[in-house]
C-alpha cells in the first residue's frame, strides 16, 4: 500500500485534472481534426480556433513524425537569432530546441504573430485560454506558449497548454530555466505509462499526467517523469482517446492500485525536502532589517566623532578595540551571505521575471548595496590590493545595481532636502578615493630623474577624478560623510591641493572646497 | 450518554427534533414545538429546483455574499472578505424573520421566558435552519452569551449553505459546536450543492420529485438518477481533490493555473457531521476531512453496490427516521485530531473502513486531519513567542517612553530623530516584533492557524498593544526616510497590513457585542462632529489616518505641511476624535502634548480663531495665552 503523502497528492492532482474535463474538450477537437479528410494532406502546421463557452481552444497539428528524430538547433542569448531571448537567465544564457518542432514554428512566424494579437486580446477580456495538439502538435503548441508567455501581464489569467504523447522540445538548460519561473506551471502533458520518450538530449519540464490503465497521477518532478517514462512503446502509437474513456470510466470506483514505484516515491519525497530547506528570502528579510539598524547606527555614532563610517571599519579592522566594531564585522556577513543567495536564486530565473522581484526587494537591496559595499571596499584596500572597481566587486553587488537600474523608477528628490541620511549612490566611491590616493602616492614618491609623461598621466588621472566628484556633489548623490575631518576624501584633497597649487586655474570643484561651502553640502534649505 | 457530551444534544432532542422536521412538511414555514424548557422550530423544506438555486442568479452555483451590517462576524476579520452563501436559502430565512412573522414573535418570547432554541429541519429545511441559528446567534446570543441560552441546530440531510469563510467564521466565534448535521451514508442531498447548476439542470426537477419525502415510490433503474448521481460525485471529487491538493500545498503554482479552467462550487461543510453506517455513528467536525468523506463514503464498494447507489443516493435521504429510532443502539465515535494520536489511526481505520471509505479514501480523510494538526503546532509556535513579544512590548513601555519624555519630546520625535543609542535599540526591537507579526498574518492569510486563533481575546489584547506601542514607530520611520515625499502618504503607500488586521481584530472583538460594524460607527462619530455634507467629508477624509487611533502620527505628518484651509475638516475631523482615543488608550496624551512634539508645534501654528474653539485647548492653554 502507497501510504506517502505524495503519493495521495500526486494522483488527487491527477484525479482533479482528469475530472475537469479539459483533457476530453481538448482531445476532441484535435481528433475531429485529425479525422477531417483535409488533415494529412499539408506538410505544414495547422492551426484552428475553436471559441468555446468558458474558454478558447486553440488546436495545433503538425504532420507525424517518421523518424524518431533527436536533432537540436542551439539557439543563443542575441535577439535576432532567437525567438525567446526573454527566456535566458544569468546561468543559462542559451539552450536547445528540438528541431522539427521549431522548424515548424518559424515556418509559421507570420500567422503565429497574429494569432498572439488575437489571443492576448482574448486573455484580456478574461477568457482563459486553452492551447493543445497531440504529437508533434504539441511540441509546437508548447513553443507556441513559451513565446506567448512572455508578452502576458502577469496580473492576467495564465493560458494553459496541453499535448498529447508529444515529443520533448528542450535541454537540459530549457528546463533548469523553466524550473524556476512560474511558467513551468503553464504545461500539462498526458503520456500513457510503458511509453517511452526520448531523453537522451531533451529533459521534461511542466507537469506530466501519467496515465496507467485506469489511473492516473500528476507529477511534477521531472526526474521521477523520467524514471516513470522509460517503457517499450512509442508514445505517438497511443490512441488517448482510448486511454481517456478507460479513466473515465473508473473516476468514481473504488479500486485502489499501487502506481508508482516505491522507489520513485522515495526519491520525490527527497527532493521535494530539500526544496523546502532551500533558502527562503522572504523569511529572512525582516533579520536583515535588524543587521541594516546595526549598521545604520554604527555609522551614525561615527558620524559623532567626526570620522566617516567608512574610515572608522578601516582603521578598526586594523586594530580592532571594541565589542561593537567586531559585532559591525559579524553583521555584514551576514547580510553578504544573505544578499548572496538572493542574487542566485534570481539568477536562476529567465530574465523576463526579475521585474517580477519584488520592490521591496530592490529597494531593500539596493540600500543594501550602498550601506555595504564601502565596507567590502574597505577590507579590500586594507588588504593592499588595487583595482577594486574592475576586479574587486562581488557579483551581488553587480547584479543588485544592473536590476535597479533596469526599474523603471524615475525618483523625483526634492531639491532643498537634507542629506544627512543618504548613502552615496555609487557604492564604489571609496575605491576611487583610495585608487586616486595611491596615485598621489605615487606623485609624490618620485625618485630620480623627473618623468614629465608619467606625471601628466597622473595627474590626468587625478583630475578625472575631481570631475567625477564634482559630478556628485552638484547631483547631490553623494553623502556629506566625505567631508568629515577625519575622512580619507579630505585626506586626498589636502594633497591634491598642493599637486595642484595655485598655478592651475580654479574649477568649480576647488572653489567649493576653497571657500568651506562644502560644510553646508547637504544641509536642507 | 457519549453522544450527549460531544454533539451538546441529548438523543431525546435529535428524536423530537426529526418528529418536528417531519410535521413541517404540511406547514407553510415552519413547524414549533416545546419540549419542558426547550423551544424546537422545525423548517419546512421543499423540493423545487427554484429553491435550491435561485433563478435569476447568474453564478454557476447560485450564492451570494451575507450582508456586513445585517452578520457582522460572519466574515473573515483581517481581509475583511464576507461569507458567501446560497442565495435562496438566505432570501428564504428574511422571510421568516421579517418582524411581523409568527415565527419572530414565537422567537421573541421563548427568548424572554429563557428557553433554550433549537432550529431543525430535513432537506432544505435544514438548510434554514442552519441559517435561522446564524441569525439568532449574531441577533442575540452575541449580545449577551452569559443570558441567552445557547442555540441547538440540528439536521437531517441538508444541503451545504455557506463557503468556507462561512466555517472560518462559525470556527472562529467558537459556534461551530452548535451545529449537528446528520448524514447518512450515500444521501445525495449534503452533496448536491457541490456540483455545477449547469451540468445537473436536466434532471435536477425529476430527481427532486423523487427525493421529496412525500412521494412514496422510488424505482430502482431509473437512468436519469444514475446520470444526476454520477454528475453530482463527478464534481464533488473536482471540488474534493482541489482542496485536497490546496490544503496540502502541492503543485501550487499549476493548480492556480489550471483553476482559472475549473468552476468549483464554494460551498464547504460547517459544524459537526455525523455520519451513520449499521451499527455506528461517527462524528467529525474538521471541515475538511467532511469534504473528503462527502466524496468517498458514498463510493460503492464492488460491482454490485456500484449498480445499486444511485437508488441508494435517494432512498438514503429518506431514512432518517431509522436512523434517529436505531441511534440508542449504535455505537458513537469522534473522529477527530485527538482521536488521531491517541490510537495511532487503527480504530478510524475500521469506522472509516464501515462507512465504506477505501483505503485510499482514508488516507486523504486522515491527511486533512494532520493539517489541523500543523495548524495547530503553528499556533503553538506563535504562542512560544508571546514572552519575547511582552518583554520588546515592556521595554518600549517601561524604558524607552519614559527616557524620551523626560527629554520633553516623546519617542515619537525621538525616533524620528533618532540622536540616542535607545532610539537605536528600538529599531532593533521594532524589526524583530515586525518579523514575529509578519509571520503570523503570513500563516494567518494562508489559512495555517486554527480558526479559533483569529479571534481569540489574548491574542487580539495584544495585537493591539503592539499596534498602538509600535505603529508610531512605523510612522517616524517612515517619515524619517522621507518616504512620504517619495513613495506617497503612510495610509495609502505605507501602512504595513500587520496594523491593518490587528486593528479589524480589535474592532471585531470590542463591536461585536453591539452588533455593529467599524466602518458605521466610524462614520457616526465623525457625523456628530457636523463638519458637512457626509458625502463632502467621506472624499475628504478618504485614506486619512483619521481611521484609527494608532495612525493618529501619520495624520499629523500629512497635514503640517499644508496651508489650514486645505485640511479644516481633516484638523477638526482628527481634534474631534482625539479625545476618545485618549480614552480607549488608542492615543497617549502624556507623550503628543509635550513640548518638543511635533504634534504640538504644528497645532501653535494653527490659526488663532482655530485654536480659540479647539477642543484641545485645555491641554494647550499655555500656547494660547503666548498668542
Amino acid at each position: 500500500m502507497e501510504s506517502s503523502s505524495s503519493s495521495l497528492k500526486c494522483s488527487a492532482l491527477g484525479k482533479l485534472v482528469l475530472s475537469s474535463g479539459l483533457l476530453h474538450s481538448s482531445w476532441s477537437k484535435i481528433s475531429e481534426i485529425h479525422k477531417s479528410p483535409y488533415s494529412n494532406q499539408d506538410s505544414g502546421l495547422g492551426i484552428k480556433i475553436y471559441r468555446e463557452e468558458k474558454f478558447t481552444l486553440v488546436v495545433f497539428v503538425a504532420p507525424p513524425i517518421f523518424t524518431s528524430s533527436s536533432d537540436s538547433t542551439l539557439l543563443p542569448g542575441k535577439e535576432n537569432e532567437n525567438p525567446f531571448p526573454f527566456l535566458c537567465s544569468e546561468n543559462n544564457p542559451s539552450f536547445s530546441l528540438h528541431t522539427p518542432a521549431f522548424k515548424l514554428f518559424t515556418s509559421a512566424y507570420k500567422s503565429l504573430t497574429y494569432l498572439k494579437s488575437e489571443l492576448l486580446q482574448t486573455l484580456e477580456s478574461e477568457k482563459p485560454v486553452i492551447i493543445t495538439g497531440a504529437s508533434l502538435g504539441g511540441s509546437v503548441a508548447s513553443l507556441y506558449t513559451l513565446w506567448l508567455l512572455d508578452t502576458i501581464d502577469p496580473k492576467l489569467k495564465r493560458p494553459l497548454c496541453i499535448t498529447f504523447g508529444s515529443p520533448l522540445i528542450g535541454d537540459v538548460s530549457l528546463q533548469q530555466i523553466l524550473e524556476n519561473s512560474v511558467r513551468n506551471s503553464c504545461f500539462l502533458h498526458v503520456v500513457a505509462a510503458q511509453t517511452r520518450i526520448r531523453m537522451d538530449f531533451f529533459k521534461p519540464f511542466g507537469t506530466f499526467l501519467i496515465c496507467f490503465d485506469s489511473r492516473c497521477v500528476c507529477i511534477e518532478d521531472p526526474v521521477a517523469v523520467t524514471e516513470l517514462l522509460n517503457g517499450v512503446h512509442d508514445s505517438e502509437q497511443v490512441d488517448y482517446g482510448q486511454v481517456l474513456r478507460r479513466l473515465d470510466q473508473s473516476m468514481l470506483s473504488m479500486a485502489d492500485s499501487r502506481l508508482i514505484p516505491e522507489a520513485v516515491i522515495k526519491g520525490m519525497e527527497e527532493r521535494a525536502e530539500m526544496k523546502t530547506l532551500r533558502f527562503d528570502m522572504f523569511k529572512k528579510l525582516n533579520d536583515m532589517k535588524i543587521s541594516m539598524a546595526y549598521i545604520e547606527w554604527y555609522k551614525k555614532k561615527c558620524r559623532d566623532v567626526k570620522i566617516g563610517y567608512y574610515d572608522r571599519f578601516k582603521t578598526q579592522l586594523a586594530f580592532p578595540s571594541k565589542e561593537f566594531d567586531i559585532k559591525i564585522k559579524n553583521h555584514k556577513i551576514e547580510l553578504n551571505r544573505y544578499w548572496k543567495s538572493v542574487v542566485e536564486e534570481v539568477e536562476k530565473k529567465p530574465q523576463s521575471d526579475i521585474s517580477i522581484l519584488k520592490r521591496r526587494f530592490l529597494f531593500s537591496g539596493n540600500n543594501y548595496r550602498r550601506m555595504i559595499e564601502p565596507l567590502d571596499i574597505a577590507e579590500y584596500y586594507l588588504e593592499g590590493r588595487k583595482e577594486y572597481r574592475t576586479s574587486g566587486r562581488s557579483r551581488q553587488y553587480v547584479m543588485l545595481e544592473k536590476w535597479f537600474g533596469m526599474e523603471p523608477i524615475e525618483k523625483e528628490r526634492r531639491k532643498n532636502r537634507d542629506l544627512s541620511d543618504l548613502l552615496t549612490f555609487d557604492s564604489c566611491f571609496w575605491a576611487d578615493v583610495e585608487e586616486s590616493l595611491i596615485v598621489i602616492n605615487q606623485l609624490n614618491t618620485t625618485v630620480g630623474v623627473r618623468d614629465d609623461a608619467r606625471e601628466v598621466l597622473l595627474t590626468r588621472k587625478l583630475v578625472e577624478f575631481e570631475e567625477y566628484v564634482w559630478e556628485m556633489i552638484r547631483k547631490r548623490e553623494v553623502s556629506p560623510e566625505i567631508f568629515l575631518e577625519k575622512s580619507s576624501f579630505m585626506k586626498w584633497w589636502k594633497e591634491y591641493k598642493k599637486i595642484k597649487g595655485f598655478n592651475s586655474p580654479p574649477s568649480y570643484f576647488t572653489e567649493f572646497m576653497n571657500t568651506g561651502k562644502y560644510k553646508s553640502y547637504g544641509q536642507s534649505q | 450518554m457519549a453522544f450527549e457530551a460531544l454533539a451538546g444534544i441529548s438523543g431525546d432532542l435529535i428524536t423530537t427534533s426529526w418528529i418536528a422536521s417531519k410535521k413541517a412538511y404540511q406547514t407553510e414555514r415552519y413547524h414549533k414545538e416545546e419540549a419542558g424548557t426547550v423551544v424546537i422550530f422545525a423548517f419546512r423544506p421543499s423540493f423545487t429546483a427554484e429553491d435550491l438555486f435561485a433563478p435569476a442568479n447568474i453564478s454557476s452555483f447560485g450564492e451570494i455574499k451575507m450582508n456586513r451590517v445585517q452578520f457582522p462576524c460572519m466574515r473573515k476579520i483581517g481581509k475583511g472578505d464576507e461569507a458567501t452563501v446560497n442565495e435562496v436559502f438566505l432570501r428564504n430565512l428574511e422571510v421568516i424573520i421579517d418582524p411581523r412573522t409568527s415565527f419572530y414573535a414565537s422567537v421573541e418570547m421563548a427568548i424572554s421566558s429563557r428557553k433554550q432554541i433549537v432550529f431543525t429541519g430535513h432537506s432544505s429545511g435544514g438548510a434554514t435552519a442552519i441559517l435561522a441559528t446564524v441569525w439568532y446567534l449574531e441577533k442575540y446570543f452575541i449580545r449577551n452569551p452569559n443570558v441567552y441560552p445557547e442555540p441547538r441546530c440540528v439536521t437531517f440531510g441538508a444541503p451545504l449553505v455557506g463557503d468556507s469563510i462561512f466555517s472560518h467564521a462559525l470556527g472562529r466565534e467558537n459556534w461551530s459546536r452548535f451545529f449537528v448535521n446528520f448524514v447518512t451514508r450515500f444521501d445525495i442531498v449534503p452533496r448536491i450543492m457541490l456540483a455545477r447548476k449547469a451540468s445537473i439542470e436536466q434532471t435536477l426537477p425529476h430527481v427532486l420529485g423523487q427525493l421529496d419525502p412525500r412521494n412514496p415510490s422510488i424505482q430502482e433503474s431509473d437512468q436519469r438518477i444514475t446520470e444526476f448521481y454520477t454528475t453530482v460525485m463527478r464534481d464533488t471529487s473536482t471540488v474534493a481533490n482541489r482542496a485536497f491538493c490546496e490544503l496540502t500545498g502541492s503543485a501550487e503554482a499549476f493548480l492556480e493555473t489550471l483553476s482559472s479552467f475549473l468552476e468549483l462550487s464554494p460551498y464547504r461543510p460547517a459544524g459537526t457531521f455525523v455520519f451513520s453506517t449499521d451499527n455506528r455513528l461517527v462524528a467529525v467536525n474538521n471541515s475538511d476531512a467532511i469534504l473528503q468523506m462527502l466524496f468517498y463514503t458514498s463510493q460503492a464498494r464492488d460491482e454490485q453496490e456500484w449498480s445499486l447507489i444511485p437508488f441508494l443516493s435517494i432512498r438514503d435521504h429518506h431514512s432518517y427516521g431509522e436512523l434517529v429510532q436505531s441511534m440508542g443502539m449504535k455505537l458513537f465515535n469522534h473522529l477527530d485530531l485527538h482521536q488521531c494520536l491517541l490510537d495511532g489511526q487503527n480504530s478510524i481505520g475500521s469506522w472509516l473502513n464501515e462507512l465504506g471509505v477505501s483505503t485510499r479514501g482514508r488516507q486523504y480523510v486522515l491527511a486533512a486531519l494532520e493539517e489541523e494538526k500543523k495548524r495547530v503546532e503553528n499556533q503553538k509556535k506563535i504562542e512560544n513567542k508571546w514572552p519575547q513579544i511582552v518583554k520588546e512590548l515592556s521595554w518600549i513601555e517601561n524604558e524607552y517612553k519614559p527616557k524620551c519624555q523626560a527629554h520633553k519630546n516623546g519617542y515619537y520625535d525621538s525616533f524620528k530623530v533618532s540622536n540616542e543609542e535607545n532610539d537605536f535599540k528600538a529599531n532593533v526591537k521594532r524589526a524583530q516584533l515586525a518579523g514575529i507579526f509578519d509571520e503570523v498574518l503570513g500563516l494567518s492569510k494562508k489559512g495555517q492557524l486554527p480558526d479559533e486563533f483569529e479571534g481569540g481575546r489574548d491574542w487580539v489584547e495584544l495585537a493591539t498593544r503592539y499596534r498602538r506601542l509600535i505603529e508610531p514607530l512605523d510612522i517616524a520611520n517612515y517619515h524619517r526616510h522621507l518616504k512620504n515625499e517619495d513613495t506617497g502618504p503612510y495610509m495609502i503607500r505605507g501602512r504595513p497590513n500587520r496594523y491593518i488586521y490587528a486593528q479589524r481584530g480589535y474592532e471585531h472583538l470590542i463591536l461585536k457585542p453591539e452588533g455593529r460594524i467599524a466602518e458605521d460607527v466610524f462614520w457616526n462619530k465623525v457625523n456628530g462632529l457636523n463638519l458637512g455634507l457626509q458625502q463632502e467629508i467621506q472624499e475628504i477624509l478618504k485614506n486619512s489616518g483619521s481611521e484609527c487611533g494608532s495612525c493618529f502620527w501619520a495624520e499629523v505628518e500629512e497635514l503640517k505641511g499644508k496651508p489650514y484651509e486645505e485640511v479644516e475638516v481633516r484638523v477638526k475631523t482628527l481634534e474631534g476624535l482625539l479625545g476618545g482615543w485618549i480614552t480607549a488608550g488608542e492615543v497617549d496624551d502624556k507623550e503628543i502634548f509635550l513640548e518638543g512634539s511635533t504634534f504640538r508645534k504644528w497645532w501653535i501654528t494653527l490659526p488663532l480663531n482655530h485654536k480659540l474653539h479647539s477642543p484641545l485647548r485645555e491641554h494647550m492653554m499655555d500656547e494660547i495665552r503666548a498668542t
